[in-house]
């Protein structure tokens, strides 16, 4: 029954992506006649912003792969230099593959090495913000479901489900964590991008005591200091599930974009990647000097 | 904008109700369990012939000099290196890895100290630490709890 229930979330999720396979149209917006309304461009350079996502997707038909890599946390002690600034520590590293269908719409399936988890997830953009500012925002719905592949630890005979009275076993569905998100983004000048977003993670199993449900929201931006490069920077406030001392992660760094590619180098408190992961576990103390470098690369192909 | 999400998208209504079916399928389908919690976990586990390092009365416990000794004793070898998915007590990184890094960190709790999970991992509350055993003496593990009753220092 579970497996089922499993199966038919995996298939709404495609099925709800596949009307815009067979029914957009692709190219871009002819300038003569779209002039006073025309899409805002340029608000993004790639899909994500540090740990956040963004509004923006790649050209329709095009392929990306995707690095993201976390070094491990150092303070501003001796371990800085013993650990070279966290690259002799163990990381956090996720390779992604993705497809955009559209202009609007892409698919991405990805593998990190926490937990050992793999992910599907898809992102439609369903309002696009334009320069006449009739449309103030753009606005995307990002969907993601992560299989945990490692192996769960063993527990003891006397281990109860939170209930306390149902004897504790692992089932295929503790393996599966969603996070669902509304991104509302708006250029607000040639130089300022700023967004808001909603985040709901859904993990099918918590710590006892905890909710399965983690309400997150994400505020980040990106301030344009040339023509390739960009200063971008994120905080997100988890609203429950906050264990004693619980750190909201806080990102800053910088851009660089080239046809093509996109370059990102931060600075850092959340050694997590997929936001079901990030969101609910401690990030490190910035106040107390412990801090993590990571980089996103992504390299985009496509097609004329 | 009519003509955007009425002529080049006609999908849009196709979408916005698929995304709220995946909503809400997702959310209804999915397991709500929470666990697991671990009940009537006190047992005696016996006592170790570790060496006991005790700590002198009154003054704070110092993290570098009693209890990194000790989990780089009983810990590292085998098990809490870098080889290890969730937690790694080499030395040099044990304290960042219990506090902020490892993978269900913090593995202290000050403000409850009996509930860090460290000292419910060497209890045998949760999974026994060392795994297989022998458990640490109850010496032993009253002056990790002493040492994060204090504050889980860096000292």
């Amino acid at each position: 029954m579970l497996q089922t229930n499993k199966c038919l979330f995996v298939g709404l999720v495609l099925a709800s992506f596949l009307p815009t396979l067979v029914a957009q149209e692709d190219g871009p917006e002819n300038p003569s006649q779209e002039s006073v309304s025309s899409p805002v461009e340029f608000a993004f350079t790639g899909t994500q912003l540090i740990n956040a996502q963004t509004t923006k997707i790649q050209p329709a038909r095009s392929w990306y792969f995707e690095i993201q890599h976390r070094f491990g946390t150092v303070g501003l002690d001796s371990s800085l230099v013993e650990q070279f600034l966290g690259f002799d520590l163990p990381s956090t590293i996720r390779l992604a593959l993705g497809w955009s269908f559209s202009d609007r719409l892409y698919l991405e399936l990805g593998r990190t090495n926490a937990s050992k988890t793999l992910d599907l997830e898809g992102k439609y953009q369903f309002a696009r913000q334009t320069t006449n500012w009739k449309m103030p925002v753009s606005m995307a719905l990002y969907a993601n479901a992560a299989l945990r592949t490692e192996d769960f630890p063993s527990v003891p005979p006397n281990a109860y489900f939170g209930d306390s009275i149902t004897p504790f076993r692992y089932k295929f569905g503790h393996r599966l964590a969603y996070n669902t998100q509304l991104i509302v983004s708006s250029k607000l000048s040639e130089r300022w991008t700023l967004q808001l977003t909603p985040v709901f993670i859904y993990q099918n199993l918590v710590p006892a005591g905890n909710d399965n449900l983690t309400m997150v929201l994400s505020a980040g931006g990106r301030y344009k200091l040339g023509f390739s490069s960009a200063l971008i920077f994120e905080y997100a406030r988890v609203f429950n599930n906050r264990s004693a001392g619980f750190i909201d992660p806080f990102s800053v760094g910088v851009e660089f974009g080239t046809a093509g590619h996109v370059f990102q180098l931060f600075v850092s408190n959340a050694s997590r990647i997929l936001e079901s992961q990030i969101y609910t576990t401690r990030s490190a103390d910035l106040l107390d000097g412990h801090f993590l470098l990571g980089f996103n690369i992504q390299r985009t192909y496509w097609r004329k | 904008m009519k003509k955007l999400t009425n002529v080049r998208y006609p999908a849009l209504q196709w979408l916005v109700c698929g995304a709220v079916a995946l909503l809400i399928t997702g959310l209804t389908s999915c397991e709500k369990d929470q666990g697991p919690l671990i009940l009537n976990g006190h047992g005696d586990h016996g006592h170790s012939c570790d060496t006991v390092v005790d700590p002198p009365a009154g003054d704070t416990l110092s993290y570098n000099n009693f209890i990194k000794p000790m989990l780089a004793k009983g810990c590292v070898q085998g098990c809490h290196n870098p080889s290890h998915p969730k937690l790694d007590l080499r030395p040099p990184v044990s304290y960042n890895q219990l506090v902020a890094d490892g993978f269900n960190a913090p593995y202290v709790d000050p403000v409850q100290p009996e509930s860090s999970l460290l000292i419910r991992h060497l209890r045998g509350e949760l999974l026994l630490m060392p795994q297989g055993g022998p458990a640490w003496s109850s010496e032993k593990i009253d002056s990790v709890l002493t040492w994060i009753r204090q504050g889980a220092l860096n000292n």
